[in-house]
């Protein structure tokens, strides 16, 4: 299919794509690494008057390991950051969604931020920084802005940015690091989208009791969302206790609302989302060293 | 997936690229060497894939090359062959000595490996597919479609036709001259209603055309057909074959009052009596589910009428050129021997791209009054909601058995969905291709099948690789374990208890299939010895006392190819022909062409043919060149399709070559003063034997194409045509050995183990044939697991059908044994088909083998998790209730 026609411009600076935005009738839409624009553009179910392209921001390609945070700029391709030292080192979550999300070739193409932006309900990198704690900040016409990802987050495939909100990075607070980290997901098998994702950020203490956790989950969930109930449940008892496990998990998903469709509906994504989280917090309990 | 305006400034390197500079990229010389390409459609992203995945990862592994290239579909390969070219290419060259070298050793050239002549313009990117055709003064066709499965619709272009760049824009009224599109096969009893060239006044199935816009450039013609105002008026909807032939239903077609398109009824009787004396009586029910075939290139008509000549020329991708040209001449009221009909590459056919549709009808309409090309692409939207889909039954199935597992009778009741409207072959498909070959391999003494047929709001079902043939497959080899299962005994004593055994064949089963050679037995214990079927069984148990759910599946599956015989064909109303056709013809240089009316997309009859022609003629493959797919250059022939290219196609070319061979002789020896008897050729001279006398090919033909110095009555030339019309059918057949675990919690189904034992004769090309068995398992592995056209409410079918990738591919083994048949002088049978046939039941089978004990009976394609969860999940609430 062929988009419809629009115009395309190489914004030099983030504010410059700012107003860019803020100045054209419809918004406008920021062209990062694309890959579900363009899809969106050539269906037709995007069609924007202004196309403005990031990619030849400089600085925006960069990762950053601060003394507070780990700062991921928003042109920064999905691949590039499994590749980094400093996510290998104090977030293998973040590697390891990379090594599932799309497809090699979208991963090469698409940006983490790009993907956070998208808010896709199936994502995975959402899933990912929810649980890592991540602000998206970026430039707006009034200024700089810093956003919760759980605020950016709104619905399906909508966020809380406004016209003229230019996202610049994502930002991991390193009070996360050096904690267990996992990722689970089963994926749709005709275009790898998540069925159901869980990512998992734990402390285990010495005597194997939770000290610590913070889960998010999305795929099978009508939106991407920590796991509150869970988190606070496991907190204060052995992972190991998977009778105790099961049934916090349980309780956890029994308020939500899951999505569904013609390959898994919403309670066998709400029983295989049970199943992942079981696993991967008994997954999580045995990588404890037994001397510890 | 990028802007052009993205790659401002940088390098890009294309398939063309890694053919340039000063050395091949290894890649080239491995996807060759290991068949690495079909149809050639997706090769060229996949290279250019591939040698970025080994840029990154120089020394991956399968699971690299899987995961990697996951991004790349092909629906032709089954992947393991492309796998394989990548490992290959990450090692050092001198590893690679595998291939053939396509040297003449003195041995036939029928039966060698050799890599395909066809591949370097696939590999190099210069494939030349429909829509690489751009003509002079082209324009652009964009049709639109009915969101509503059913309903009144009032169309209005005029908005369309004043938008720039519009020249003309159709609504079904302006083409009420147009007749409908009729079926090709029409069993005798069947009430057909064609396809509609465009919506008249009513619309049936979710992606009928209400209108088409033809404009100037694509852009416009996209844009243009927003501005097409359409008003539905929806009516209620019947999407499933049952509903629709529920009292009260909603009617498809006005007439019709109780939607049936056609019945079928097969047998000797006697299930009743059987039953009475069996020891066990088992009913169950089981679905072939509706599949979208998929072919990675979607459907093109580029239609080209020129005023001067009076002719029109139809490019399109298809499998049957001259018989699209007789139905569309008919259809179109149009000189048939003024259209040409030109199919070059094609990017995979499936059977969807033998069938006549409206698009084509309506563009040489078009074509016509413009005077002008008018050339349309399809969308992947279109190819899903427009071209035809496959499959579609829902069977119920009554077996009489006696507890040592013979089966007395069987009786079969399936209704199948042809939707909305009769596609080319879609009476015959469901119901002569699934009942006559119900029986499998087995000599079952009371059989009755009967099929009912029903129009639905959906698209039209019609031949997809075997056509019928699955489904027969999938319910005779679902009821052998079922039967196994109930009685408690190995799946594989009921299939030795019951097989026909080769004292018996040529063997009548009641339903009709006769099956003409084969050695069931031997290749069922083969394919057991080869998995170590007793291991196996041994693992299972182990698994299964850990909590594991291991299952072992087996199909046996047989299926009759290489149509057919004229008489036969009349008699269940297919107006074609079963013929094919060959012109041979050696150049005065000693080199030769082909002219066959068969047609490849994929399957490699360049080489294949020229091995045939080559074994012959005595002239090496290499000098002999295939032409096909060209109605004005090729001998009237019958196309491609039910796996007959190489038994009937093959054999016209093996005739027509021998014929010209015999010409050959007969000139060298009048040039040798010697007689044809003691003539022998070596591929550049020919000698007489007894004395030291030879003269060159060169020369024979000379004298062949100037006439001087020829024998008295010889005539000129040599040139040879052959119209083979085949006397009897043959049944490939084979043995799938499937090994599955299935996650008890999840209900997920990985498939640890698959083996494909197949017997099709004498095989042309090992590689080749290998080629087929892998796509075809891909295609019956993906009905299995993944695949669906999953309408919803609305009838809309999914975006997503879900065709395997390559890291939800297995890796596939594979065997042939050999069995020549004697239904024709190759002794080849057919190998396009066979896998896609024996791949569902034997993966169905191995996943009930996994959960039987867990009280799981019923199981329907595709296996999805959910599913698989569900029938655990009911069993076990079963068990506990």
């Amino acid at each position: 299919m062929i988009p419809v026609s629009f115009d395309y411009a190489r914004a030099g600076s983030l504010l410059e794509a700012a107003r860019l935005a803020a100045s054209t009738a419809d918004g406008g839409v920021i062209l990062a690494g694309g890959q579900s624009l363009l899809t969106d553009l050539k269906q037709r179910t995007k069609r924007p008057r202004l196309v403005i392209d990031i990619g030849a921001i400089p600085g925006l390609d960069t990762i950053e390991l601060g003394a507070e945070s780990l700062r991921i700029g928003a042109m920064v391709r999905q691949a590039d950051v499994a590749q980094h030292h400093a996510v290998a080192q104090h977030f293998p979550l973040l590697a390891e969604v990379a090594a599932v999300a799309a497809d090699p070739m979208v991963r090469r193409r698409g940006t983490l931020v790009g993907a956070l932006c998208e808010a896709d309900p199936a994502g995975d990198w959402v899933a990912a920084s929810l649980a890592l704690d991540g602000r998206v900040v970026g430039v707006g016409t009034s200024g700089d802005w810093e956003m919760e990802l759980s605020n950016l987050l709104r619905g399906p495939r909508q966020t809380g940015l406004r016209a003229g909100d230019v996202a610049a990075a994502v930002v991991f607070p390193l009070t996360q690091r050096h904690r267990l980290m996992r990722y689970a997901k089963v994926e749709h098998p005709a275009i790898g989208w998540s069925v159901a994702s869980v990512a998992a950020v734990v402390d285990i203490a010495a005597d194997g009791r939770c000290s610590g956790a913070a889960i998010a989950v999305s795929g099978a969930t009508a939106k991407p969302q920590r796991l509150p109930i869970l988190e606070s449940e496991l907190t204060g008892r052995p992972l190991a206790d998977q009778a105790h496990v099961g049934r916090v998990v349980d309780k956890a998903l029994a308020g939500l609302t899951f999505r569904g469709d013609y390959y898994a509906s919403e309670s066998y994504r709400a029983a295989l989302l049970a199943v992942l989280l079981r696993r991967i917090l008994a997954d999580l309990a045995g990588t404890v060293p037994e001397n510890a | 997936m990028m802007l052009a305006v993205q790659a401002d400034q940088s390098t890009i390197t294309t398939a063309a690229g890694l053919g340039a500079g000063e050395a091949l990229h290894p890649l080239l010389t491995t996807f060759h060497e290991h068949h690495a390409l079909q149809c050639g459609f997706c090769t060229p992203g996949i290279l250019c894939a591939a040698a970025d995945l080994l840029q990154q990862i120089p020394n991956p592994n399968e699971r690299d090359v899987r995961e990697g290239l996951r991004g790349n579909l092909c629906r032709c390969t089954g992947y393991q062959h492309i796998v394989e070219a990548v490992l290959d290419a990450s090692r050092p060259v001198e590893a690679n000595q595998s291939g053939d070298d396509g040297m003449s050793d003195g041995s036939p050239w029928k039966g060698r490996a050799l890599p395909r002549f066809e591949d370097a313009r696939f590999l190099t990117g210069r494939g030349r597919y429909v829509d690489d055709i751009v003509l002079p003064n082209q324009l652009y066709a964009v049709f639109v479609r009915s969101p509503h499965p059913y309903g009144r619709v009032q169309v209005n272009a005029a908005a369309a036709r004043s938008m720039p760049g519009v020249v003309a824009a159709y609504t079904g009224s302006d083409l009420a001259e147009l007749s409908d599109v009729p079926p090709n096969w029409v069993l005798p009893g069947t009430r057909p209603r064609g396809r509609p060239p465009m919506a008249r006044a009513s619309v049936r199935h979710v992606g009928e055309s209400v209108a088409v816009v033809v404009a100037e450039s694509l852009t416009a013609a996209v844009d243009a057909s927003e501005e097409i105002e359409t008003r539905y008026e929806a009516l209620a909807h019947v999407l499933d074959q049952r509903a629709a032939l529920a009292p009260g239903a909603p009617r498809v077609h006005e007439d019709l009052p109780d939607n049936q398109a056609t019945v079928f009824r097969v047998g000797n009787g006697g299930f009743d009596d059987a039953a009475a004396n069996a020891d066990r009586t088992i009913s169950f029910e089981l679905s072939n589910q509706r599949v979208v075939p998929y072919a990675i290139e979607p459907r093109v008509v580029n239609a080209d009428f020129n005023p001067a000549t009076g002719k029109l020329t139809l490019h399109i991708p298809q499998q049957i050129p001259h018989m699209l040209r007789r139905m569309l001449a008919s259809a179109l009221k149009f000189p048939e021997h003024k259209l040409r009909v030109l199919s070059p590459d094609v990017g995979g056919g499936f059977g969807p791209k033998m069938h006549f549709y409206p698009e084509e009808l309506v563009l040489s309409h078009i074509s016509r009054q413009l005077c002008r090309p008018v050339k349309w692409t399809e969308t992947r939207r279109e190819n899903i909601v427009a071209t035809t889909h496959g499959r579609d039954h829902v069977m119920n199935i009554d077996v009489a058995a006696q507890r040592d597992g013979t089966i007395l009778a069987l009786r079969i009741k399936s209704t199948a969905n042809v939707g909305a409207y009769l596609s080319s072959m879609g009476s015959g498909v469901p119901t002569v291709n699934v009942a006559l070959f119900a029986l499998g391999i087995y000599a079952i003494p009371h059989a009755e099948v009967l099929i009912q047929c029903a129009y639905t709001h959906t698209t039209p079902v019609d031949a997809y690789r075997g056509a019928g043939r699955p489904e027969a497959a999938y319910v005779i080899e679902r009821t052998i374990d079922r039967v196994a299962h109930e009685l408690g005994l190995d799946p594989v004593e009921v299939r030795l208890r019951n097989m026909v055994r080769p004292e018996q064949l040529p063997y009548q089963q009641p339903v009709g299939a006769l099956l003409d050679s084969g050695q069931y037995a031997l290749a069922l214990r083969d394919a057991l010895g080869k998995v170590d079927y007793t291991k196996l069984r041994r693992e299972q148990a182990e698994a299964r006392s850990s909590g594991r759910l291991l299952g072992i599946g087996l199909a046996t599956y047989t299926h009759t190819v290489g149509m057919g015989m004229a008489e036969q064909l009349a008699r269940i109303g297919f107006d074609r022909g079963g013929f094919e056709s060959a012109l041979v013809r050696v150049h005065t240089d000693g080199k030769a062409t082909i002219l066959s009316g068969s047609h490849n997309h994929g399957q490699g009859h360049a080489t294949t043919f020229a091995q045939i022609a080559a074994d012959e003629l005595g002239i090496p493959p290499q000098n002999i060149e295939v032409i096909q797919g060209d109605t004005d250059a090729v001998p009237m022939g019958t196309g491609t399709f039910n796996s007959r290219s190489i038994a009937v196609g093959g054999t016209a070319v093996k005739n027509a070559a021998a014929r010209v061979a015999a010409r050959m002789r007969r000139i060298a020896a009048h040039l040798t003063q010697s007689t044809p008897e003691r003539i022998a050729f070596d591929g550049v001279l020919f000698r007489v034997t007894d004395t030291n006398a030879s003269i060159p090919l060169a020369d024979v033909a000379r004298a062949a194409w100037t006439g001087q110095n020829l024998p008295r009555d010889i005539g000129i030339g040599l040139e040879e045509t052959e119209f083979y019309h085949p006397t009897a059918m043959s049944s490939p057949y084979g043995t799938h050995v499937a090994v599955v675990e299935v996650d008890k919690e999840t209900g997920e189904v990985a498939v640890h183990r698959y083996l494909a034992l197949e017997d099709c004769g004498n095989v042309v090309n090992p590689l080749l044939a290998r080629g087929q068995l892998h796509g075809g398992i891909a295609q019956g592995l993906g009905q299995a697991l993944y695949e669906g056209a999953f309408y919803d409410a609305h009838g809309v079918p999914t975006d997503n059908p879900a065709i395997p990738r390559f890291d939800t591919t297995p890796h596939i083994e594979t065997a042939f044994m050999t069995t020549p048949t004697a239904t024709n002088p190759l002794g080849a049978k057919g190998i396009g088909e066979g896998s896609a046939v024996g791949a569902p039941p034997a993966i169905v089978n191995a996943a009930i083998d996994a959960l039987w004990h867990l009280g799981v009976r019923a199981l329907d394609m595709p296996l999805t998790p959910e599913r698989v969860f569900g029938a655990i999940h009911a069993s076990e609430g079963r068990a506990r209730g």
